[in-house]
């Protein structure tokens, strides 16, 4: 498998619901050769730097995907029939992709990027339990870090170096009844 | 007669700007920055004289011509 994106110029003036009935089409096309579709983003219309079909401006859609060599020659075959088709330009990105560790490191860094933005809009519907939350949170984590920075800005020279002595000791102590244990 | 003095018409830059700025990318997505090198009339910029790399270069050219297969950028620019 290896990782195709591929640029489609359509006409400026289809209405949104063809643009969606393409997409899915060729989403469909991706999915039933085997392969994964990971984006389909929509630049909207833009002005060309030169005329297609005497045409000025065009309509944008990129294609992100995971497939086989096979997939884009019928993937182009059909682009070249479509009439709304302009221009068209697929890049290969990777050579080899491993679909099903693709598809894990997908789920992991959705499952990494759903926690994120949650907190985001929670606090305007409910704007007192979950502020409070967060901002506690960020609080913990912000006043340790600006506290370390403070006495480092302040005094450079001696107390960084007791500073930086503590912390090597204190690990050690850590590490060292944890290797007791596993003995 | 001594000769004139020559004139340099394009400054060189004496550094790779992909090399010092790692957040300036190239991609044949993004003309907005591949523009920095081409031309009034479209063409890539030389290398002695944009002070890319080579490796950079390569890379650049090739974004470059890709952008032009999709109309984000100009073959040509027509003189008027």
């Amino acid at each position: 498998m290896r990782r195709y994106e591929c640029v489609v110029i359509l006409e400026n003036d289809l209405p949104d619901d063809d643009i969606r009935i393409f997409n899915d089409k060729y989403d469909q096309l991706i999915k039933s050769t085997g392969g994964e579709t990971i984006k389909i983003e929509d630049w909207g219309t833009k002005r060309l730097a030169y005329l297609v079909k005497k045409r000025d401006k065009g309509r944008y859609i990129l294609f992100d995907f995971v497939g086989t060599p096979a997939l884009i020659t019928e993937l182009e075959r059909q682009l070249k029939i479509a009439d709304e088709v302009l221009k068209f330009m697929s890049v290969k990105l990777e050579e080899s992709v491993d679909l099903e560790a693709f598809r894990e490191k997908q789920l992991a860094a959705q499952q990494a990027a759903m926690p994120a933005p949650e907190p985001e809009p929670e606090p305007e519907p409910e704007p007192e339990q979950p502020q409070s939350q967060p901002d506690t949170t960020s609080e913990e984590s912000q006043s340790p870090a600006a506290a370390e920075a403070i006495p480092e800005a302040a005094s450079e020279a001696t107390p960084v170096e007791s500073a930086g002595e503590a912390p090597v000791e204190s690990t050690d102590a850590t590490e060292e009844p944890t290797k007791g244990d596993i003995q | 007669m001594s000769k004139p003095p020559r004139k340099r018409p394009f400054p060189r830059s004496k550094v790779c700007r992909f090399c010092a700025d790692s957040s300036l990318r190239m991609d044949y997505k993004e003309p907005s920055v591949l523009r920095i090198f081409i031309t009034e009339r479209g063409k890539i910029i030389p290398r002695r004289i944009s002070g890319n790399c080579a490796k950079h270069q390569r890379q650049l050219t090739s974004a470059i011509k890709r952008a032009r297969n999709i109309a984000l950028l100009p073959f040509t620019v027509p003189r008027r």
